[in-house]
């Protein structure tokens, strides 16, 4: 066992501790640490939003004269009106501008790698043949699950039509295969939370009180 | 002036940015560039929203002396200690003691405090795995087989019992899941679309909040 | 009635039950042999396949503190297996946490790599997906310094990046938004490849990418991360915590299972009560 000896890891591990103190019952230490922790959080979010306006506008505006960052200064300002009551509605301007920006950003990339691209790849051959013409089984099976999941998972969605006869079928098709992907996902949150516990316990029983 | 203006923003900026997607202009490439730089800018000012919110909710339960009054005060106090040391470092990057500062209180406080918030849930994962994860349902039998099997794939002591749990693992992985989340994902892209659709026209104006 | 309390076991005996699996091996190491999988060395092939006198590569630290565990063990061997092969690296993120993330994977590869020359890590920028464009469409000038404060004019490495066609590989280390939605939705068409390091959870949600060749490779969370120190003969974090993750694994398969049984027979007993 060798505990570490520097005040910061000790912070360190008392708050984490602290923390998980929470899983026990909640506290009054918890509730502390849970308050440092958001006031971290929001002040380093701050300084690099700091760093970001420094180095995007007001050092281009200030030593290079490009008086179009101006417009970004002003409709960033323009979001704090929220907070006086007679002008709130002027922050909506800005807001409005980040709306249209992001969906003139995302709608076409969009429809191009997710809707177009995804379509394709599940147009896929349903019986799949060796270069010698011999019938490979397996992956013919896996391209026919592919194949009849996904029309399976879109009928399920799709609400136009009356869910009987063929479409029902299809729709329960698509709810299993969802099933089964939401079985795959919780297996995969349940891995994944482990391995973020496994980096606190070894903060915790490595660095701070090293007996890791 | 107070929604009329900010629809026509949303339908111009994301109009711009749509058509040059589609038409190769010089003039309206330097119009999209020039737009998303300044998204840019307006977003990082937009983080700065979240500090002046927590510092007005902590700063009036102080002055009203609200029971947990003294946790709002470590909340903005370490607030402050993240903004004045990180703008200091980064208008004075020579000034070693202040970079190693900033980074001691990343590495010592931030780091480990927002990892073991995230961490805890897999407690939480365990709890709910033995009390809740119940087989009830047909379907239920089969999200949860799937998540068994994907989690013993991926334990390399469950392959040292028997050598196929990774074979089906990868299957349920690589062929029925992403059948799901293809569907899934085609679905979410074609909603996708109709919402930013609905916005850019000002069919749905959840963005300019309520009131007048 | 013992079903009864089988069913209604205090949740802190299933926490300590959980810590006590985590931690024995932790301690202890077992050395349970690791597979490799075959999209670890499908990202192994890819960095292998570069050429350390043309290609530049991309990494972008997208993921957060709060996800690092699972994703900095990958991050940290990638950036090893490419400093190894002598291939430049430009280190970019679009999350606020990335750039002293990226100062961590810096501190470990120490002397393997020349600040400025090799690699540079330039720091962070605000706007999720338009920042993701802004430094698709202007690599160059995007960042007028780095996240050091060495202007960049300064760095002999980004003397070689005028457009975004000069990186040959993308690797997005991630934890979230932004991340492969962003990257696949801005990447122009014949631009670099583009292969993502991802946090366990995210994994389900991306496959169809990487089925549709959209990703030209994935490393799946700290396992990924896990295998390619294996890979590459450097074991690091994530091969020193194999062994724990597999039994935690086991013991949550195992209370699923119980779990289970308890709620079968007590449900029996009901019905034949009944009757």
């Amino acid at each position: 066992m060798n505990v570490s000896t520097n005040p910061w890891i000790w912070f360190m591990g008392i708050g984490m501790l602290s923390l998980y103190s929470f899983i026990y019952k909640e506290n009054p230490i918890y509730r502390l640490f849970e308050h440092i922790y958001v006031g971290a959080s929001v002040g380093y979010t701050f300084v690099t939003a700091y760093g970001n306006i420094i180095d995007q506008a007001w050092t281009p505006l200030t030593t290079e004269g490009k008086l179009n960052l101006l417009v970004p200064i002003i409709l960033g300002l323009m979001l704090y009106t929220r907070y006086f009551k007679p002008i709130a509605w002027i922050s909506r301007w800005p807001m409005s501008f980040l709306m249209g920006l992001g969906i003139g950003v995302s709608t076409y990339g969009l429809l191009e790698s997710q809707l177009i691209a995804q379509s394709k790849a599940a147009m896929m051959p349903l019986f799949v043949k060796s270069s010698e013409g011999a019938l490979l089984l397996g992956r013919s099976i896996n391209n026919i699950i592919m194949i009849l999941g996904v029309l399976g998972v879109l009928f399920y969605f799709f609400f136009s039509v009356e869910h009987k006869g063929p479409v029902r079928r299809m729709a329960s098709l698509g709810r299993m295969v969802m099933m089964i992907t939401f079985g795959v996902a919780f297996g995969n949150v349940v891995m994944g939370r482990i391995s973020l516990l496994l980096g606190t316990i070894s903060d915790i029983f490595g660095t701070w009180l090293g007996i890791i | 002036m107070k929604r009329g203006v900010p629809l026509l923003i949303v339908f111009v900026v994301g109009f711009v940015m749509l058509t040059t997607y589609f038409i190769k202009n010089p003039t309206l490439g330097q119009a999209r560039t020039l737009l998303n730089n300044w998204g840019v800018i307006v977003t990082a000012f937009s983080v700065g929203l979240a500090s002046v919110n927590i510092l007005r909710i902590h700063s009036a339960r102080i002055a009203n002396r609200r029971s947990g009054w003294i946790n709002s005060v470590a909340l903005i106090l370490t607030m402050f200690i993240f903004i004045v040391v990180g703008i200091y470092s980064r208008h004075n990057p020579d000034n070693k003691a202040a970079a190693q500062l900033f980074s001691n209180l990343f590495d010592y406080a931030y780091s480990p405090f927002s990892a073991t918030m995230y961490a805890m849930i897999a407690f939480y994962v365990a709890s709910a795995s033995y009390r809740a994860f119940r087989m009830r349902s047909f379907e239920a039998t089969l999200l949860l087989t799937a998540a068994l099997l994907v989690m013993l794939g991926n334990a390399p002591i469950a392959e040292q019992i028997w050598d196929k749990f990774p074979v089906i693992g990868n299957w349920l992985l690589n062929v029925v899941n992403t059948t799901g989340q293809r569907g899934i994902a085609i679905g979410v892209a074609i909603g996708g679309f109709a919402t930013s659709l609905r916005i850019l026209l000002g069919f749905d104006r959840g963005h300019l909040g309520y009131g007048e | 009635m013992w079903l009864e309390r089988l069913q209604n076991i205090d949740r802190r005996v299933i926490y300590t039950v959980l810590l006590i699996v985590l931690l024995g091996p932790m301690i202890k190491p077992i050395g349970i042999p690791l597979t490799i999988n075959k999209t670890t060395y499908q990202m192994y092939n890819l960095i292998e396949s570069l050429n350390p006198q043309s290609d530049i590569v991309m990494l972008a630290m997208d993921y957060s503190v709060a996800g690092a565990a699972d994703v900095h063990p990958q991050a940290v061997a990638v950036a090893k297996h490419l400093a190894n092969r002598g291939i430049k690296m430009v280190m970019v993120a679009f999350v606020p946490d990335g750039p002293m993330l990226a100062e961590r994977v810096l501190n470990i590869l120490g002397d393997r790599v020349t600040y400025g020359e090799d690699i540079v890590n330039l720091g962070y920028l605000s706007g999720g997906e338009s920042a993701v464009k802004k430094f698709i469409d202007e690599p160059a000038t995007t960042f007028p310094r780095d996240h050091r404060g060495n202007a960049i004019s300064s760095l002999p490495i980004m003397s070689n990046i005028k457009t975004i066609h000069d990186f040959s590989l993308i690797v997005d280390f991630q934890t979230g938004s932004p991340g492969y939605q962003d990257f696949l939705r801005q990447l122009p068409a014949g631009g670099p490849l583009y292969a993502a390091g991802i946090v366990t959870v995210s994994v389900p949600n991306v496959m169809p990418y990487l089925d549709s060749g959209q990703f030209a490779a994935l490393l799946p969370g700290l396992r990924g991360g896990a295998e390619y120190e294996v890979l590459i003969g450097e074991p690091g974090e994530g091969a020193a915590r194999m062994d724990a993750q597999s039994l935690g694994h086991m013991v949550i398969v195992t209370f699923i299972i119980v779990g289970n049984v308890a709620y079968f027979f007590s449900k029996r007993q009901e019905k034949s009560g009944r009757r």
